[in-house]
């Protein structure tokens, strides 16, 4: 990040934490809980996609206002 | 059958990227594994700390502390390691071996991955419909002869139709603009009731042009009621590439 940092007159300037749960969790694989599961022979573990969207989801009703701002300044 | 203790996987990264001390998912100090000019950023966790996040009587708050530390993590990793692929928030592999494991069977698809997103960053951006709703006639009953309701009526929808169509041409003009100046493009989630929702892979010298680019149609969607909305710079975390997704089947 070498660039003085342009940003957008039109970007609400916080990445809020539905924005961020929203970029981070899987869109597509769904695997179940915990289970491990053997990746070519390896032992990966992931958690549900589902069920994390759906705390995502009881998170947003519970907080629709604003997430401390903290994060962004981690850069 | 599940270990109590394994290693949460941040990201990829290339092999001779150096990291400053760093407390990851439950504040465990952060690593890299590295073989072959690649790398893995990891640390430990306790499976059953992980696990619960996702129960459903655990508190939501959970999750958002899971992705605020691996982002947190990630973006560190980004700024001192150049090329940073992130991986999906809850990849845990059981141990060492296994990520040396991972990271040789997957090494093609890796390499590949830290090439695309290498000096790029992702942006967020959605447009929606500005303002309330056009109100329909229906809703206001008045004394009126039939021909002037079905005029009044045809009307209606006369208006909704051109403002499909001055949307639909808006979100296209926004799309080609900021589709030339990126490297990558993905739809995003498909929330409902957005115009637009896509994230851009966008090499950081382009990026005064992309954001002079996304002011430009901004006005313009502003202009005829329309609302963009742009978040980022993020590290590239919907440009994972797609053969590192884990199926059930594997």
């Amino acid at each position: 990040m070498s660039e003085p940092p342009a940003l957008p007159a039109h970007g609400v300037g916080t990445n809020d934490l539905v924005d961020l749960l929203d970029r981070v969790i899987d869109k597509g694989a769904v695997v179940t809980g915990d289970i491990v599961i053997g990746l070519a022979g390896i032992d990966l573990i992931r958690l549900d996609a589902r069920l994390l969207l759906a705390a995502v989801d009881r998170l947003a009703a519970d907080e629709p206002a604003d997430e401390p701002a903290d994060r962004t300044e981690v850069r | 059958m599940t270990p109590e203790r394994a290693l949460y996987v941040y990201a990829a990264v290339p092999g001779d990227a150096a990291l400053d001390a760093l407390r990851g998912v439950g504040d465990e100090p952060v690593g890299v594994l590295s073989a072959d000019g690649l790398g893995l950023v990891v640390s430990e966790v306790t499976t059953a700390d992980l696990a619960a996040v996702t129960d459903e009587s655990a508190d939501p708050r959970l999750v958002g502390d899971l992705a605020q530390r691996h982002d947190l993590v990630v973006r560190a990793v980004a700024a001192s390691a150049g090329a940073t692929l992130p991986f999906r928030i809850g990849t845990v592999v059981t141990d060492r071996q296994a990520a040396y494991r991972f990271l040789g069977s997957r090494a093609a698809a890796l390499r590949s991955g830290l090439t695309h997103v290498a000096g790029c960053d992702e942006w967020g951006v959605t447009v929606r419909e500005g303002g309330a709703g056009q109100a329909d006639p229906d809703d206001t009953p008045t004394a009126e002869s039939g021909t002037a309701y079905l005029m009044r009526r045809r009307q209606h929808f006369q208006r909704l139709e051109q403002r499909r169509r001055a949307a639909l041409e808006l979100v296209a003009q926004t799309e080609a603009a900021l589709g030339e100046l990126a490297a990558d493009t993905v739809p995003g989630r498909g929330q409902q009731g957005l115009l637009l929702d896509r994230a851009y892979l966008v090499r950081r010298d382009e990026q005064s042009r992309f954001v002079a680019a996304l002011d430009r149609c901004g006005d313009r969607l502003a202009a005829d009621g329309f609302v963009l909305r742009v978040t980022g710079p993020w590290p590239p975390y919907s440009f994972t590439v797609a053969d590192l997704e884990v199926t059930a089947d594997e």
